[in-house]
């Protein structure tokens, strides 16, 4: 593949006594999905964390954009540096912040112009539904509310790329459904490279793109 | 029964028949040269001692919290050390120091100021790191995608942290602001100590009272506030299953290593400088006065911790139990009375204890000392064993009603035994805190009886420094080594 958004070469990954990943590869192209699909355990978050940059691998080597941004043992670019956009599987919304403080954390901490701030932050939240609700907390809203806000703060900055844990995986059948229609338009949408992880078939079959299949190491 | 424990000896104290229309007063006598000064050393060693808490007890409850919890238990236990360490031990450990030189550096605001910040730190220590370990990590790394470590640490990790560590904040200023020994012994002029002068050496109970008005009402207010602060909901709580963010293992291991080292110095430098001084000591270890007043501190502390847990545990089952209004209630109200000064609860003892009749004559025995412990330990201890209670989980107890069970054998074969090693833990905190009193022995003890802490506290000032470091080495082997020994049985437990 020529100039990938995103090469994962050979990486191994141990947390503690456990070898969760060995010998993993895998390149998205810009603007491309790929799906990440298996059991619990099977260490597919872990591949989102080591491109993240919130765990350096023991082996191998991650480029996003072709710059080296991971190798073994170490991360040779900050997390906060890689222009990610990442949406947790707990989504992670900080709770002492009101939704228009979420999204708006992410902006000036990437140095977005105060003039623009509110323009983006007015965007973000209209295209996930939410623009009435950006002066509540986060505890105050639904939990499909929530997943909408942990959307719109990891597409703030305008992310070269979206890693999505779990997306769908605490909401109810309807919204499920819902949900998964908005988020599988996104790529094409905002030309964002995206890479998510699910146990669900049905997430990956909406979703589309390339899928990986993983499997739980052997004991 | 805790009406009768906690609060009628505080309201006699402050309204009873000897301190009638001392509220006002106190009220007036506050702009009186003398009630200025002494206000202003208390509010100055309160906002010291807080400011040194805050300075050591954050940054060391922030390297501990980033660590795996097996790999710095030992920093972790030493450094939590001077907290159940009597703060008249660590007076002396300075005096023994510092001491040849008469500075106000040595014996004064500024030294009382260090003492009692290195005594109280590791409340700070501690509710910083629990606070850490349970915020899920999730929250921090979020932000950190966007943002450099310095930024996510002052937007997100320090403000969902501020409540508990506010609160912790506030309660060593209470107990700053409440300590009798370490301003005694540095000869420092605040509230504590001119209300026990009033009462012990003018026998001016008058006086003492309108004293320790504004004492009480600064250390209800401080409560108040920290109550507050933890009932703001827990919004960075941790979901079942996640855990706080810890640091690589490279960083882990230079962390435990320095955690280790400053603990062994925050604990070795006083009690080494104690052992010193004792080695110089003339008396024998175990005269006779010594050896009864350790038999007193035993055995006094003991009932007192048995009585506190027995009653604590039926408070906090109730408080598990009641309706959200009342539990608040209850909470604020046990608060309010620990935060009440021991000096002002002693007093009140005697006054509602001291006459003629039935209650002259319980007076005059060991039980009044039982009662004054249970009168101060009761509000906090109910607290804790409620704490511990409200885990078991309603679950378990109904499946026992269901099966057939009256409410007391469910009481005692499920509730009691599931909470069993927290209240075990009451117990033994209660058991400590007890043993190194001060302040509520020397007032209520009876006549020719004292506890360990009180006879070294005043042999200090009638006998050689090495013998009274004798009797401070004594003490801290009795409060440190069960609690070591429970460490480490509890650590083998955790590893098998």
């Amino acid at each position: 593949m020529a100039n990938p958004a995103v090469e994962v070469k050979a990486i191994a990954k141990r947390l503690g006594s456990k070898q969760v990943l060995k010998a993993l590869s895998l390149e998205v192209p810009r603007g491309g999905t790929l799906g990440i699909l298996g059991p619990s355990g099977c260490g597919k978050t872990t591949v989102l964390r080591l491109i993240a940059g919130l765990e350096a691998p023991d082996e191998g080597e991650i480029r996003i954009g072709g710059v080296l941004v991971s190798s073994a043992g170490r991360l040779d670019l900050a997390p906060a540096r890689r222009n990610i956009g990442f949406m947790f599987q707990d989504l992670a919304l900080w709770p002492h912040m009101t939704v228009a403080g979420n999204v708006s954390f992410v902006l000036e901490s990437r140095a977005w112009p105060s003039g623009t701030r509110r323009a983006r932050i007015e965007e973000v939240l209209t295209l996930v539904g939410m623009r009435d609700r950006a002066d509540e907390y986060p505890g105050h809203l639904s939990g499909g509310e929530q997943q909408r806000i942990a959307l719109a703060r990891a597409l703030a900055a305008s992310p070269d790329l979206l890693l999505l844990d779990e997306p769908l995986s605490s909401l109810d059948a309807d919204l499920r459904a819902d949900l998964r229609t908005e988020l599988a338009e996104i790529p094409r949408k905002l030309g964002v490279t995206m890479i998510y992880v699910t146990h669900d078939r049905a997430d990956a079959d909406a979703f589309g793109g390339e899928i990986v299949v993983m499997s739980r190491p052997p004991a | 029964m805790f009406a009768f424990c906690c609060v009628s000896p505080i309201l006699f104290m402050l309204f009873g028949s000897a301190g009638s229309g001392s509220l006002m007063t106190a009220v007036f006598s506050l702009a009186d040269e003398r009630q200025r000064s002494l206000m202003g050393n208390t509010l100055l060693l309160g906002a010291g001692v807080t400011g040194v808490a805050f300075c050591v007890g954050v940054p060391v409850g922030i390297i501990l919290a980033r660590c795996d919890a097996t790999r710095i238990w030992l920093a972790r236990m030493l450094l939590a050390l001077p907290l159940v360490l009597p703060s008249y031990v660590l007076a002396l450990a300075w005096i023994v120091l510092f001491g040849a030189r008469e500075s106000v550096l040595v014996y004064g605001i500024p030294a009382a100021i260090v003492v009692l910040g290195l005594s109280l730190y590791p409340i700070v220590m501690l509710a910083a790191e629990a606070a850490l370990r349970t915020l899920p990590a999730r929250l921090e790394e979020a932000a950190l995608l966007a943002a450099s470590p310095v930024r996510v640490f002052v937007k997100i990790t320090l403000p969902l942290i501020a409540a508990p560590v506010s609160a912790s904040l506030l309660i060593v200023f209470v107990l700053a602001i409440s300590d009798f020994a370490v301003p005694g012994l540095l000869r420092v002029r605040v509230y504590t100590t001119e209300v026990f002068t009033a009462f012990a050496s003018l026998y001016d109970f008058r006086l003492a009272t309108m004293m320790a008005l504004p004492l009480a009402g600064m250390a209800a207010i401080a409560s108040i506030a920290a109550l507050a602060c933890l009932q703001r909901p827990l919004i960075g709580r941790a979901d079942r299953g996640q855990a706080g963010r810890r640091w690589n293992a490279a960083a882990q291991r230079v962390a435990a290593a320095g955690a280790l080292l400053g603990s062994l110095a925050a604990v070795g430098v006083p009690i080494g400088a104690v052992a010193l001084e004792a080695a110089g000591g003339r008396s024998s270890y175990a005269d006779a006065l010594s050896i009864d007043a350790v038999r007193n501190s035993i055995l006094w502390s003991a009932s007192g911790a048995t009585l506190v847990v027995s009653i604590g545990t039926l408070l906090g089952y109730w408080r598990a139990k009641a309706a959200r209004g009342a539990a608040r209630l209850a909470e604020g109200l046990w608060v309010t009375l620990f935060a009440v000064p021991a000096t002002i609860i002693g007093i009140g003892i005697i006054a509602l204890w001291n006459r003629p009749g039935i209650a002259g004559a319980i007076y005059r025995t060991d039980a009044i000392v039982v009662f004054a412990y249970c009168s101060r330990f009761l509000p906090i201890g109910a607290l804790l064993c409620g704490a511990f209670i409200q885990r078991v989980t309603a679950g378990a107890e109904e499946a026992a009603i269901v099966s057939g069970a009256s409410w007391t054998r469910a009481f005692t074969k499920i509730v009691i035994p599931m909470s069993g090693r927290g209240l075990a833990a009451v117990w033994l905190l209660m058991f400590i805190l007890m043993f190194g009193d001060v302040a509520l022995a020397i007032l209520v003890s009876p006549p020719g009886e004292s506890n360990l802490a009180v006879r070294a506290y005043t042999l200090i000032a009638n006998s050689s420094a090495g013998d009274v470091a004798r009797l401070a080495l004594v003490q801290i082997a009795i409060t440190v080594l069960p609690l070591f020994v429970i460490a480490l049985l509890a650590r083998k437990q955790v590893r098998a």
